[in-house]
């Protein structure tokens, strides 16, 4: 009683009334509706009151007892999603009807289809391999019985006859293998130009889709051939089917924007051709082991160009190339500094390496490095850009194979970034996603090098000065010195190598301009050397190398057949031109099972190194830029000048790069524009063309989210240290003023601190001060520092009283670990294609909203206004049920 | 058995510690560990928090013809120890109780392991080719010094390790004279202990830095000792 007494006060007494007509749970009940609109919704007394009343009306079907069950509420909304912590709204009755009649309508053994859907799938997809594991089986029983009826010995050791068969020597005749690759020659170009009957390709590609999705959980190097294979006949048919079949040549319109867009894939018919030639055997070198005689050892020479960059990049890089592993009378160190800076040569002469500038700037980096070697005489030269820092093994993992090999001229090795480059920075996928990088570096440079054909890449690699002396010096010709450089060594009949294991990081370029500026120059380059010095011409090449200069060089021309793929679906929905003059039917049965198919097989085969649909999203940020320049150095190779790459500065603030990213927003609202339009014309059209404006639609909503994504890439986060914290994890002892120690790891480090997890809480206060020891190798060093911040187990220090040894020992601890980077590359999962168009589509929302959150202050309103419209519309759909969700997850 | 015998180069190295250190890490590896006093100071069972006033050991015992093995106790940490006792023991009475070690009635696999005086020359005692020497030593130019003379005297006979204790990586000599000893010495411990203060300081609680200062690097390096030793019996016995 106390208790209605007391909120008595706060219900009108209309309210109280009630307490006369209904039992005392009822009227708690209305209290509480009533004061849940009154106080928690904000509703007006009278309308509070009202719904109140209403409300009462649910109590005729429903026990009272039962809605403060908190299962039975669980209940409901799982059936109401809608309804989930939403305050009440007037349209909620509403939305409770058309949900309601959606749940009649909606088939509750659904999920237990699906459950039964999944089973025959993992039957159906486990017939291949497990016809495979039969067959096996067979051999090696036949091969076993056979043996034993003959009276041998069953011993494990002997290849079955299956195995026989293939290892057989007579493979290997010239005459025999010709004759092979001439039959398969002829069967593809049979089964490539053979026309088919819609139902024939129905069952064509049903059959080629069932044998890639068998394959894809089968480990080892066979099925991805078989995968290759299937790729690339199904792909060179459907190329077939679109020159012999689908040009409209009727409609000039249609004819002129079909044939661009068949231009477009044939240049990504190519470039995927090309691609798996190059990655179909990716070479995974391992390190060639120096002799023990250490006087065998060549002498090295290392070269650190510098132009603009700030001293504190160009020492940590310094010091670590003076720490490198190798006899110190071997070992000449040169900053080449093109910025002739006094600061630079002082630090130079301060640590004891060698300072060389030259009298004039001619040639940029090629140029430095040419004027170097006449004044320098070691055997190998070893190349760092400034700002990437070897670790202390970064000579014991390359030069073996200069030892081992006279004709070796160059061995790379990857460039790890220990930044986030802006795609990663802007997306915060830093270390979740494989970079743009990984897949150069990961996969093709690894494929490339089973070609001989490793790319270099102007640092973290060394050259031999004879093979360079040999073509004249650095190529200067390109703004892509390095890559010309190499490919001049190979015509020499110089080998080439490339070691993936990471020795050496940097930082990643810091803004979205820069980077694309870097890449202009890169795709200006390799246009330049098509020009300059054809791959595909001239002597001294193999047929694979020459292959794997012309894909490394069509990538950087990707900017045209990007922005046809971006816009093509507008031909239809605008002009409605059939660019792929085909029935409706044609079109599903011979793009989709072969866009699939192709997927499919580049995610087994880059999965490690690039997500499924990341690659558009690189490619669409970077077409419109690379567009003009590859263009422009394809006809004038000798316009442009190099630029040199920014690095290591600080983004003033989280700031939006409209420029950059206008572009891909005019697309974008092409595409949307397209959409609408598609809309209208379903409506209105002729119902004969809906499946192809369907068709059109959908990819136009496929363009829409890769374009989003790359809008997100355009809003340049916050950079809030100066110096990068790089993650580590390695042991460390503090040891505090008073002599104990405390054995801590270090989880991030910087130039001048470190990141420390302690194995306790409250060990130190801020401002203590400390020495840390670190280990290096059988050294230990012991730094000055002072605690800077404590969080529970997680403290910063900094050093101070810093000397220049004191710098040098603690890059040597930290830069320089010879595993600082080896685990970078585990940390990535193999690529779930529906996983990573999650991440996409996720990443391409978030783009969007980026938009209106930096949209001019005018405009904003207007798209608030749609969006909270489209809200509001999408609040009256109905939802499907989130029980199944729980049914399944209790399953797994 | 497997007895070890350490000793400083000179006094102060820090031996009777490293022992009761060691002695606790082998007992947490799940050794069975006992730890034998041959120094007349009669300090190791202070680390093992012995009484005071106990003057017990195994020099009063064999002065009165006593069975020494009843005076070994066992600490909280299941370590067991005996006390030298009071009164200044002799060469021949350590000679005596060495002789005895091996009628001792315990397992095989048993651990002793003696803290001897810096006076101890092993040549003057009966050492099995199986047990293990360890001279423990500074990284100071006073043991370098001591580390030459003795190999100049040919005062060590047989194989006998060298251990640093108290290293302090932030002294800039100590640094050097490693790396000089890491090249020169053969017997050399492959790791060293830190110089810790919780090592001495934790005399005053009548305890050993195993338990004071579990976040210590020093429990490494007394982890690090014990497995060494390990690996180092092993091999000696193959």
């Amino acid at each position: 009683m106390n208790h209605s007494i007391a909120s008595a006060v706060s219900t009108p007494f209309a309210i109280s009334m009630l307490a006369f007509v209904f039992s005392q749970t009822a009227y708690r009940y209305i209290e509480k509706r009533y004061d849940y609109f009154f106080s928690q919704c904000g509703f007006s007394v009278f309308n509070a009151y009202l719904l109140t009343v209403l409300s009462l009306i649910v109590l005729l079907f429903i026990k009272l007892e039962k809605l403060d069950d908190e299962k039975q509420k669980e209940a409901f909304y799982q059936f109401y999603p809608q309804f989930k912590r939403n305050p009440f709204r007037f349209g909620d009755p509403i939305r409770f009807f058309i949900q309601s009649g959606y749940l009649s309508l909606y088939n509750y053994r659904m999920r237990h289809r699906t459950h039964i859907s999944n089973k025959i799938k993992k039957f159906a997809f486990n017939i291949i391999p497990n016809l495979l594991k039969l067959f096996v089986q067979l051999d090696s029983k036949v091969s076993s019985k056979m043996r034993n009826i003959k009276g041998l010995e069953d011993d494990v050791e002997l290849p079955s006859y299956f195995q026989k068969l293939v290892r057989a020597q007579f493979w290997e005749h010239p005459n025999i293998r010709n004759a092979i690759l001439a039959g398969v020659l002829l069967l593809v170009a049979i089964f490539i130009t053979v026309p088919f009957s819609l139902e024939a390709q129905a069952v064509f590609m049903g059959l080629i889709l069932f044998v890639a999705y068998s394959m894809r959980g089968i480990k080892g190097r066979m099925p991805t051939i078989i995968m290759i294979t299937l790729s690339v006949s199904t792909s060179s048919r459907y190329l077939w089917w679109r020159y012999t079949e689908t040009i409209n040549w009727e409609d000039p319109v249609a004819l002129t924007l079909g044939l661009g867009l068949l231009f477009a894939e044939t240049y990504a018919w190519l470039v995927l051709i090309l691609g798996f030639f190059q990655t179909i055997r990716p070479l995974k070198r391992k390190p060639a082991p120096l002799p023990d005689d250490m006087s065998l050892w060549p002498s090295v020479d290392i070269y650190i160009p510098t132009y603009n960059e700030p001293l504190n990049v160009v020492k940590p890089t310094t010091i670590a190339a003076m720490a490198l592993d190798w006899p110190k009378d071997k070992l000449n160190i040169y900053i080449l500094d093109d910025g002739k800076r006094d600061e630079f040569r002082e630090f130079a002469e301060e640590i004891g390496v060698n300072y060389m500038i030259r009298p004039d700037n001619n040639h940029a980096k090629a140029g430095n490095m040419n004027h170097a070697m006449q004044y320098t005489h070691g055997e190998l030269i070893a190349i760092f850009d400034c700002d990437h820092v070897p670790v202390r093994s970064f000579l014991q993992m390359t030069v073996g194979s200069f030892v081992r090999d006279r004709k070796m001229c160059l061995v790379q090795t990857p460039h790890h970034f220990f930044s986030a480059d802006p795609f990663e920075k802007n997306l915060g996928n830093f270390a979740q996603t494989p970079n743009e990088n990984m897949l150069f570096y990961g996969l093709i440079q690894d494929g490339n090098d089973m070609w001989d054909a490793t790319f270099f890449c102007g640092s973290c690699a060394v050259i031999r000065r004879s093979a360079i002396e040999e073509i004249g010096g650095f190529a200067f010709e390109t703004v892509t010195e390095d890559a010309h450089t190499a490919l001049r060594m190979q015509r020499q009949g110089y080998r080439t190598a490339y070691i993936n294991i990471p020795q050496a990081a940097g930082l990643a370029t810091d803004s979205l301009s820069a980077h694309v500026g870097q890449r202009i120059r890169w795709a200006r380059g390799m246009a330049q050397i098509f020009r300059v010095d054809n791959p595909l011409l001239g002597k001294g090449l193999s047929l694979p190398q020459r292959l794997c200069y012309l894909n490394a060089a069509l990538h950087f021309f990707s900017g045209i057949p990007r922005i046809i793929f971006l816009t093509a679906p507008l031909a239809l929905l605008f002009f409605n031109a059939y660019i792929i003059y085909a029935p409706f039917l044609a079109i599903m049965l011979y793009v989709i099972p072969t866009l699939l198919q192709v997927k499919i097989t580049n995610s087994r085969i880059q999965g490690k190194w690039r997500y499924s649909f990341w690659g558009e999203v690189y490619e669409s940020v970077l077409a419109w830029y690379i567009l003009k320049p590859t263009t422009v150095a394809l006809f004038a190779p000798n316009k442009g000048k190099f630029n040199v790459t920014e690095k290591g500065g600080l983004t003033d603030s989280d700031f939006y790069d409209w420029d950059i990213s206008k572009p891909y927003l005019f697309l974008a609202l092409l595409n949307i524009l397209g959409l609408f339009i598609g809309f209208a014309r379903m409506m209105t059209g002729d119902p004969i063309h809906i499946g192809v404006i369907l068709i059109s639609m959908a990819w136009a909503g496929y363009n829409i989210i890769i374009l989003g994504a790359a809008i997100a890439v355009a809003a340049e986060s916050k950079q809030v240290r100066k110096s990068h914290r790089i993650s580590c994890r390695f042991s460390a002892v503090i040891k505090d003023l008073q002599g104990r120690t405390t054995k801590v790891k270090v989880t991030d480090f910087s130039d001048i601190g470190l990141g420390i997890t302690l194995p306790s809480k409250d060990i130190f206060t801020t401002n203590e001060k400390v020495e840390v020891i670190m280990t290096r190798g059988h050294k230990q060093f012991s730094f000055p520092a002072t605690v800077i911040n404590t969080r529970a187990e997680k403290i910063g220090i900094i050093l101070r009283d810093i000397t220049p040894e004191i710098e040098k020992a603690f890059v040597e601890c930290t830069f320089c670990r010879a595993d600082a980077w080896l685990t970078w590359q585990d940390n990535f999962e193999q690529d779930d294609p529906s996983r990573s168009f999650k991440n996409v589509r996720k990443t391409s929302a978030r783009g969007f909203r980026n938009i209106i959150y930096h949209a001019p202050p005018n405009i904003k309103p207007i798209i608030q206004m749609m969006l909270s419209l489209i809200a509001f519309i999408n609040s009256y759909l109905p939802k499907r049920p989130t029980v199944e969700d729980n049914i399944n997850n209790e399953k797994v | 058995m497997k007895k070890v015998f350490f000793s400083g180069i000179k006094g102060g190295t820090g031996t009777t510690v490293t022992v009761a250190n060691l002695a606790s890490a082998l007992t947490q590896a799940g050794e069975s560990v006992i730890c034998i006093d041959l120094d007349a100071k009669n300090e190791l069972r202070l680390h093992f928090g012995d009484d005071w006033d106990n003057q017990t050991g195994w020099l009063p015992a064999i002065k009165s013809n006593a069975s020494w093995a009843q005076f070994a106790y066992t600490d909280d940490d299941g370590v067991t120890f005996v006390p030298h006792g009071s009164g200044l023991s002799t060469v021949d009475d350590i000679e005596l109780i060495i002789g005895q070690l091996d009628s001792l009635d315990v397992d095989e696999n048993t651990w002793l392991l003696m803290d001897c005086p810096s006076s101890f020359h092993s040549k003057q005692f009966q050492i099995g080719a199986s047990d293990l020497r360890i001279q423990i030593i500074n990284c100071d130019p006073n043991c370098h010094s001591l580390i030459y003379q003795n190999e100049q005297l040919n005062r060590i006979d047989g194989v006998v390790y060298q251990m640093i204790n108290k290293f302090n990586a932030s002294a800039e000599l100590e640094t050097e004279i490693y790396h000089l000893w890491r090249d020169s010495l053969i017997f050399l411990a492959p790791f060293f202990i830190h110089y810790e203060e919780a090592v001495r300081a934790s005399l005053a609680f009548k305890n050993i830095a195993y338990n004071c200062a579990p976040h210590s690097v020093v429990i490494d390096d007394y982890i690090a000792l014990a497995s060494w030793l390990k690996t180092k019996m092993i091999q000696d016995l193959a």
